[in-house]
């Protein structure tokens, strides 16, 4: 198979910026890009930089972005690629510092895995058992999958909000930060709930659900997320405007049977709202803004009902 | 063809123009919409975060109410989309969880026993009507306009409750457009977020991130975007100045539901699409496709 290979190429003390370099090789049909890439590195292009090690994707190391999407080198054919695209990508990760070709500076993605504490914490007023603390089975689905991550970035880099918002924690560390909140011999966890949704935590990702699809190891961090809502939700823990978003669309929901689009923004934003006044006023005129009392759809009773029986006292 | 027809809350209220338009195009295509009046919110990505069994109860009662009539559901709403695909499979791959949501709407005299499929208005131009069948209607094709699709996030992502086509080179809004007569725009944030879901939470972030796709749209050429979900329409049209605001450029993209593109395509009178609903004119784009574009205003170059 003969492929073609267009690659980002950047090197500090020479370029001023970065440059695209394009390669024609014969390879298996099987061939991955890392394959790809360290043949390319051999026969054509010496100075070719990048990160790799264990080729089966456990380390981690050879995620670069491929074709516009985050993934592991190591375990993507170049055949799929050819098919999809006709030519083969690649780029480092984007938003974080190039310091040669494919290789990027990884500290800022590890900053923010740090913030999440990724270590247990045991309750330090509990006795130190004497044995080792055994996990209930089925309490250990949620600890397992979060722990199928290798701090890859893949999803950190590519997710939508980090790509604008650089303070955002990201898919990655959240999904790791749910990790100690599922696991019961942790001692912390009303902490690590608080912490994960602060301002810059769960409550800031858009659901673009980009994390879970980039994933190359079935992590699936929106789910992880989504599951910090709700221990959030149950401990009340609902100042942040996105907790009175979902609280808002609930009660909405619960009245009418449907969401109420004209009272949601000052539910939300209290008094915040205010500084959305000229908007509103523009989407009024074109009979944008739906009037706030609502007619509740036919069978509401039936609706209101389903939230009688499934409702959890707080 | 016949579908049980879920609205959804946006598309009955601030984007009636989508309802309104959805439904002109099927009369005329001949897809024949059942609506779904006692249908309940599909709690979007919040309900689902604040109580998993109540998003489960509600959806399995939508998906009851259409069992009970034998019809698929269409959507025409990205996150109704995901949302009720999301529950329909965890009803059918899940017994326990089909019996206890069966629990609930037992109360209520109801029950699902997994029959229904969900799909969308894009996805039923595409398979179930088809690509073929929909060219003999374009009476007036869109000769000339450059038009950049939009998917949105939750019509491609996660693809295992999606799975439609390729969630990262996706095709189906390009074939439309193409078969429309119009020429569609490659960019880069044609298949990226536009941060809707927290535009009142985060309104800096999601200003930021929205303007960026529809600055890469604009950057590429495009005289108009397309969307399939009204939910990326409120963010791209009316939010547009926001993103505006926050980038420091002037961007003013008019942009089309799904169904207005094809409906003025098929010859559909543009008051019969609403288009005069929408915050950014689409008056330009009108004046194109008469062939009177006044110089500047549609394909001119993106003011700084």
């Amino acid at each position: 198979m003969l492929a073609t290979f267009k690659i980002q190429k950047f090197n500090p003390e020479t370029d001023g910026k970065a440059h695209y370099r394009d390669y024609e090789i014969e390879l298996p049909e099987r061939a991955t890009v890392l394959e790809a890439i360290i043949a390319i590195k051999e026969q054509l292009d010496g100075t070719l930089s990048f990160r790799c090690a264990c080729r089966s994707a456990i380390c981690g190391s050879c995620a670069m972005r491929i074709n516009s999407c985050a993934r592991l080198a190591c375990k993507t054919k170049v055949a799929d690629e050819v098919a999809r695209f006709g030519t083969v990508l690649i780029e480092p990760l984007q938003k974080l510092k190039v310091i040669k070709d494919l290789i990027v500076d990884m500290d800022p993605f590890w900053r923010m895995v740090e913030k999440v504490r990724p270590w247990l914490m045991p309750d330090p007023h509990e006795t130190p058992p004497e044995r080792e603390r055994l996990v209930a089975q089925g309490t250990d689905r949620d600890v397992m999958r979060d722990s199928l991550c290798i701090f890859c970035a893949c999803c950190h880099t590519d997710c939508n909000v980090t790509e604008i918002e650089p303070g955002f924690v990201g898919p990655a560390a959240l999904a790791r930060g749910h990790r100690y909140v599922a696991d019961t011999r942790d001692g912390a966890t009303e902490q690590r709930i608080r912490l994960l949704s602060d301002s810059h935590g769960i409550w800031e990702c858009a659901r673009c659900f980009v994390c879970t699809q980039v994933c190359p190891k079935g992590v699936d961090p929106r789910e992880s997320i989504r599951q910090i809502g709700h221990l959030a939700f149950e401990r009340g823990l609902v100042s942040d405007d996105g907790a009175r978003h979902a609280q808002a669309f609930l009660d909405s929901v619960k009245a009418s049977g449907r969401l109420n689009e004209a009272t949601l923004p000052l539910k939300t934003r209290g008094l915040g709202v205010l500084g959305m006044t000229p908007l509103a006023i523009r989407m009024f005129l074109k009979g944008k803004v739906p009037f706030p009392l609502q007619k509740p759809v036919p069978d509401v009773e039936e609706i209101r009902k389903i939230f009688e029986l499934t409702e959890k006292k707080r | 063809m016949r579908y049980a027809y879920y609205t959804g809350c946006v598309a009955e209220e601030s984007t009636s123009e989508l309802d309104y338009s959805t439904q002109r195009v099927c009369e005329k295509l001949g897809i024949r919409l059942e609506k779904m009046k006692s249908a309940s919110c599909c709690g979007a990505s919040d309900i689902d975060e604040v109580n998993l069994d109540l998003s489960r109860a509600l959806n399995g009662r939508t998906l009851a109410l259409a069992e009970r009539d034998g019809l698929d559901i269409i959507t025409i709403c990205n996150v109704c989309t995901l949302t009720l695909r999301t529950v329909n499979k965890n009803l059918k791959e899940n017994p326990d969880i089909l019996d206890a949501t069966n629990q609930v709407l037992g109360q209520i005299g109801m029950k699902y026993n997994g029959g229904v499929e969900v799909t969308h208005f894009l996805w039923v131009l595409m398979k179930d009507f088809g690509i073929e069948r929909l060219k003999p209607f374009v009476s007036r094709p869109l000769a000339g306009l450059k038009v950049a699709p939009f998917y949105g996030c939750q019509i491609l992502r996660p693809a295992d409750k999606l799975g439609f086509e390729d969630p990262y080179n996706p095709t189906s809004l390009e074939t439309i457009i193409a078969a429309l007569g119009a020429d569609p725009v490659d960019y880069a944030g044609k298949t990226k977020c536009c941060a809707f879901l927290i535009s009142l939470a985060r309104e800096k972030t999601a200003s930021a991130v929205l303007g960026q796709q529809l600055w890469d749209g604009k950057t590429a050429g495009a005289d108009c975007m397309v969307t399939p979900c009204p939910l990326c329409h409120i963010s791209l049209d009316a939010f547009q100045t926001m993103a505006e605001k926050q980038l420091g450029r002037d961007i003013r993209l008019p942009i089309f539901h799904l169904p207005q593109l094809v409906g003025l395509a098929i010859g559909l009178d543009p008051a019969e699409l609403k288009l005069s609903r929408h915050m950014v004119s689409l008056d330009g784009i009108l004046a194109k496709l008469r062939g009177r574009a006044p110089a500047g205003v549609v394909s001119g170059a993106p003011g700084e």
